[in-house]
């Protein structure tokens, strides 16, 4: 059985470049240097990787809104449950990205109210709109969901620590 | 030292290599926003809470002024005003701590408010709003409501 030192001479990455320059003779401190342990390097970037793929993957969360759109901040917002989303922008109503009329929207909040009444399930809508739209543009909506029979209406705000 | 021949070294240079582009290309395309939602209960049709007929319960309410004022006041359940109005101007530099410090001595002092009711008028802004929803939810036994124009 070879020697300790014998053993990481010949599986040193120094010693081995020797290879290439075989007339360069190594010395014994050189030869001694062992290659890095790669391994917990290979776990860590795993790990890394499966943690950000099911943050992207993971469901009923909003990633997509006008980045022009400012939302306002709260201290106590709680985490977001979807619904129905509905953006306002511009004294429009956006439903997937796409304008609708007043007409189209009580359609669709109806659709989704029964739908969800026969499911058993509660009905919530979700407001997304910048910060600075007047109260008129949502009241509409607001007195809309009490008559459809959603109950809950949500704000989304972006949540911001404790001052 | 002659290597057994069923024994191959695995080249990790290219794996590492691999993962470090997927975490950067995931880094740059993740949202980092921290989301939320302040949610209000909506009164639907000619829902009316069985336990009011019972107890004597209060609302907080506040009025929304043209983006210049705030009025919050007390209501009984048969829409009475209790107590004296206060007023809270928007543009003063404290609104939230003078809100917050009404909102917290309303509560003190009268245990039975268990829902709260925002008047905005027309030209009201949502981050005012919020900004009062905010106060409100801090207190966990009030129910938050919007009325609509």
């Amino acid at each position: 059985m070879k020697s300790i030192i014998r053993q990481y001479e010949t599986d040193s990455l120094i010693r081995q470049s020797e290879m290439l320059r075989p007339e360069r003779k190594v010395s014994v401190l050189r030869s001694l240097a062992s290659s890095p342990i790669l391994t917990p390097l290979v776990d860590v970037f795993a790990i890394l990787v499966i943690y950000l793929l099911i943050h992207s993957v993971t469901p009923n969360s909003i990633t997509e809104f006008d980045k022009d759109m400012k939302l306002p901040h709260a201290v106590n917002g709680k985490s977001i449950d979807p619904g129905f989303v509905v953006q306002i922008k511009n004294h429009g109503l956006f439903i997937d990205d796409k304008r609708v009329s007043k007409n189209q929207l009580i359609e669709k909040l109806q659709a989704y109210s029964d739908n969800n009444k026969t499911k058993g399930e509660k009905s919530r809508l979700t407001i997304m709109t910048d910060q600075g739209t007047p109260f008129s543009d949502l009241s509409p909506l607001v007195e809309e969901c009490s008559l459809h029979g959603i109950e809950e209406v949500q704000f989304a705000v972006i949540r911001s620590p404790q001052s | 030292m002659k290597n057994n021949p069923l024994d191959f070294e695995i080249n990790l240079l290219p794996i590492i290599s691999l993962l470090a582009v997927c975490i950067s290309f995931l880094l740059l395309t993740a949202v980092w926003v921290p989301l939320g939602s302040l949610g209000t209960s909506q009164a639907i049709g000619q829902q009316t809470n069985e336990k009011n007929s019972k107890k004597e319960l209060l609302s907080i309410w506040v009025q929304f002024d043209s983006n210049s004022s705030l009025k919050i006041f007390l209501r009984d359940n048969d829409f009475q005003n209790v107590g004296n109005a206060r007023k809270v101007f928007l543009k003063k530099e404290t609104v939230k701590q003078d809100t917050q410090s009404i909102i917290d001595d309303l509560v003190k002092r009268h245990p039975q408010i268990d829902s709260a009711i925002l008047a905005p008028d027309s030209t009201t802004a949502l981050n005012s709003i919020i900004q009062v929803m905010d106060i409100l939810k801090s207190k966990q036994n009030i129910n938050v409501g919007v009325s609509p124009i």
